[in-house]
């Protein structure tokens, strides 16, 4: 898992409180994620952390049926995921609490937090 | 052409900005796909040949199966495409595997491609392939006419 850095550092300590949050640009109010320094829209250096709905849909996935970590060996097969958030930005993910088999383009999500190894990692189940 | 940087903000995950960088290419060098005699695209995996078919024009989008199936890559073919064996062949070299397709399709423009040179070779189309399918680089490279 990546390690917490200055810019990304905000990201996972909401995580840790099973919080989802996005940048949104001070300037041009774009929403951003990865956490960047300065917004890919108009290069603008004051970017604000906010809440995110934590629903949105699957924009593409594939299944893992053999593991690429060890730590993963437990988990197969599982699905890993581009969530496209309602508020626009997307991010890769797991998508847990279903049949990888079910799975598909344009599903409907909402963020779930999984509790590993000291961190806390966004991951995405289907909404009810 | 730089598209993006992660995967997740791709404009697109089945068009690339190859199409971008080989309609430039060609447009400078006043040739069309047709005209190509060989083909020396970075092949990182397999999709990649694939993708670089379609979206630099030799043949239509989603065809591109269709396209290695019904020609003849090798040397000795109707279509050769990475004679030097490529990155699929021998391992991706970091930095310098973009290279190799480079210095393949000027050995063979040369008429320097010992034991593999296509015979009567006018025309070679180089694409590099960056980042994750987000940076194109097309180049078409010809013998003096």
């Amino acid at each position: 898992m990546t390690d917490p850095g200055p810019v990304s550092e905000p990201y996972w300590r909401a995580a840790g409180r099973h919080e989802l949050v996005i940048q949104r640009c001070g300037s041009c109010d774009e929403p951003v994620h990865y956490p960047r320094p300065t917004c890919p829209c108009c290069g603008h250096r004051e970017l604000h952390w906010e809440r995110a709905s934590g629903r949105g849909r699957v924009h593409t996935f594939t299944v893992a049926r053999r593991p690429t970590h060890a730590a993963f060996t437990d988990r197969t097969p599982y699905v890993i995921a581009i969530v496209k958030l309602d508020e626009g930005p997307r991010l890769t993910t797991n998508i847990v609490d279903c049949d990888p088999d079910s799975v598909h383009v344009g599903m409907g999500v909402e963020v779930a937090f999984e509790d590993r190894d000291g961190r806390t990692l966004p991951v995405f189940r289907p909404t009810p | 052409m730089l598209t993006h940087a992660s995967p997740t903000a791709a404009p697109s995950l089945t068009d690339t900005a190859i199409a971008d960088a080989a309609r430039r290419a060609f447009g400078t060098a006043g040739v069309d796909p047709a005209d190509i005699g060989l083909l020396s695209l970075y092949d990182c995996y397999t999709i990649t040949v694939l993708l670089t078919l379609e979206d630099a024009g030799f043949c239509a989008k989603g065809e591109g199966g269709d396209f290695v199936d019904s020609h003849d890559l090798r040397w000795t073919g109707d279509r050769p495409l990475n004679t030097h064996g490529g990155q699929l062949s021998y391992g991706q070299a970091g930095i310098a595997g973009g290279m190799s397709h480079v210095t393949e399709a000027v050995l063979q423009l040369q008429s320097r491609a010992l034991g593999r040179q296509v015979p009567d070779l006018e025309l070679a189309y180089v694409n590099g392939n960056g980042g994750i399918m987000s940076e194109q680089v097309g180049l078409v490279l010809g013998t003096d006419r």
